[in-house]
């Protein structure tokens, strides 16, 4: 397989969302906000590629049998130093991601990928192939994260669009009960609750499942 | 690599050996920057709830308990006058745990701003208590907590809760209340003032409710007091042993009184700190765990919950403090005894 066919794999026709369905629990615990999915899923793409390489380099000085605990203390002592990173230099969306940083070490697009793919192939194909899943997993959950946002708070990366189109209606001097529907619209509950996360997840699979087919 | 046992032992070993030397440096790399960024946080959110100030309240600060957590006092100057007193505390009544917040109060105890440190409430929900509009905060800002009665709306008090969040919300007002006890005590010098068990003597004996003066002496007990109780012509009217043991929100002081004859009179409840609504149904007069032992020997109860074939009605709901309460009263019952025994023998 040629290395641009292993990097955009991961991307669209192997994503680890909607079609592998791997890492629900970051995906649905982290995208409450774009901002946190995002962030969650540059965290997990750092620490994927970094993993892959590693493993991929020691392949052949781990016996098979202790493979699996090897390649999963290897992962924690990545997603360890990641952590200590992010507290020094990057504190604030350490904070806000909270517990769903160590809780990479269990994500299984980690494991799964070592043993899948970075055992059995060479640095820079893992290392692509990390690349190609990561960067997946981080437009699915910034993805996701945007939806439950939107509809949750009328809000997108931060940015009230709800309200900032309740502030443009006023400039044009729209009804005041319509531009204060826009204004004093709170969002949809639902959707930042874990209930709304798995039903935006739902529709998201089938719309991305339906136009991947389509393109085939 | 072949896996035989001793290829599996060496590889293991040397990966965990190496991963620990890697996580090591790691550390001592990131060690002062996760300190200083910690301590930027804190001198970050003092500027946030106290006016002007030119000193480091940091350097010197004091930890006093308020309702039996933990408060840090800071003092921020202005020159030679203090500018204002940030309090960290933390309350348990959280939604999701403990929540830390920091509460800046005017020298004469107005709160001037109020900042959560650290929480775990839900997302959109109790969350909220981090936005700076939110109702909870709006009511504590520029208020004197003298001048409110620190419980929020749904409770009878002044504080407005968040919808649909009145958990996050009561446990905001504990924080400010802790923050509160500790400010007066650190910068007014106001010494925390204990309910005193022996005020509720006279509540839980019989004689006060016959319209008889009572002469209490007191003993040390090993959970509080032991209070013995004669009338003005002399008779035993009782006795009433404070009890005290951990419930959910802290500790549960009861004073349980017996009449002469062993049975219970009443239960009073000097100090509790549990939910509302739930646990704290232990200060209403008929709460079920009172009705069960008002008017009974616990030397012939079966003192354990119905659901255990025992004599004893818990609260629903609230099984940690039910189970607390049923302790004490056992503990009360058992000093009692202990305590009657000593002295009839050196009768």
């Amino acid at each position: 397989m040629n290395k641009l066919a292993i990097f955009t794999r991961g991307i669209i026709k192997d994503n680890p969302v909607f079609v592998l369905l791997l890492g629900m629990c970051p995906t649905l615990g982290t995208t409450s906000l774009a901002v946190t999915g995002f962030g969650m899923g540059a965290a997990t793409l750092f620490v994927l590629v970094l993993s892959n390489i590693v493993v991929s380099s020691v392949k052949n000085l781990i016996p098979a049998k202790v493979r699996i605990p090897a390649y999963i203390v290897i992962i924690a002592s990545l997603v360890t130093i990641l952590k200590l990173c992010m507290e020094a230099y990057m504190t604030e969306l350490y904070e806000a991601l909270g517990v769903f940083i160590p809780l990479i070490v269990v994500n299984c697009i980690i494991l799964g990928r070592a043993e899948a793919f970075a055992s059995k192939n060479n640095m820079v194909d893992s290392a692509l192939d990390g690349m190609g899943i990561g960067i997946g997993f981080t437009m699915a959950l910034t993805l996701l994260g945007a939806v439950r946002e939107i509809l949750g708070t009328g809000s997108v990366f931060g940015y009230n669009f709800v309200k900032g189109i309740g502030g443009l209606l006023e400039k044009w001097g729209a009804n005041e009960a319509v531009v204060n529907s826009f204004m004093q619209w709170d969002g949809v509950l639902l959707f930042v609750l874990a209930p709304g996360a798995f039903i935006a997840l739902g529709y998201l699979l089938v719309i991305f499942n339906k136009v991947a087919a389509k393109s085939k | 690599m072949e896996s035989s046992l001793k290829n599996m032992v060496l590889t293991l070993a040397a990966i965990t050996l190496i991963s620990a030397g890697a996580l090591s440096v790691v550390y001592s790399m990131t060690e002062e920057a996760i300190q200083l960024s910690k301590a930027a946080k804190t001198l970050d959110a003092l500027g946030n709830v106290l006016p002007d100030f030119d000193n480091d309240p940091s350097v010197d600060t004091v930890t006093v308990m308020a309702n039996n957590l933990p408060a840090k006092v800071y003092t921020a100057m202005n020159g030679s006058l203090p500018a204002g007193y940030a309090v960290e505390t933390v309350t348990r009544l959280g939604y999701s745990g403990e929540i830390r917040f920091i509460v800046g109060f005017l020298p004469n105890g107005d709160i001037y701003n109020i900042e959560v440190l650290e929480h775990a409430e839900t997302p959109g929900l109790g969350s909220k208590i981090k936005d700076d509009d939110n109702p909870v905060l709006l009511s504590f800002k520029g208020k004197n907590p003298a001048d409110l009665v620190m419980k929020v709306t749904k409770d009878g008090g002044d504080i407005d809760v968040i919808t649909a969040s009145t958990i996050s919300s009561r446990a905001y007002t504990d924080a400010v209340e802790r923050a509160y006890i500790a400010f007066r005590e650190v910068a007014l010098g106001e010494e925390q003032t204990r309910p005193e068990a022996i005020n509720f003597v006279a509540a839980v004996l019989p004689a006060e409710d016959n319209g008889e003066e009572l002469s209490i002496t007191a003993y040390n007990g090993t959970h509080g007091g032991i209070f013995v109780a004669y009338t003005t012509s002399g008779d035993l009217a009782g006795s009433a042993v404070e009890s005290t043991t951990e419930g959910y929100g802290g500790p549960i002081r009861l004073l349980v009184g017996f009449s002469p004859g062993g049975t219970v009179y009443d239960i009073a409840v000097i100090e509790q700190m549990e939910t509302p609504g739930f646990g704290a149904e232990i200060e209403e007069h008929d709460n079920p765990l009172a009705v069960s032992f008002r008017g009974h020997d616990p030397g012939k109860m079966k003192i354990a919950f119905r659901s255990e074939n025992g004599d004893v009605d818990g609260i629903s709901g609230s099984s940690i403090t039910s189970q607390a309460y049923m302790d004490a009263v056992a503990n009360a019952y058992r000093e009692m005894v202990k305590f009657k025994e000593l002295n009839e023998r050196d009768e």
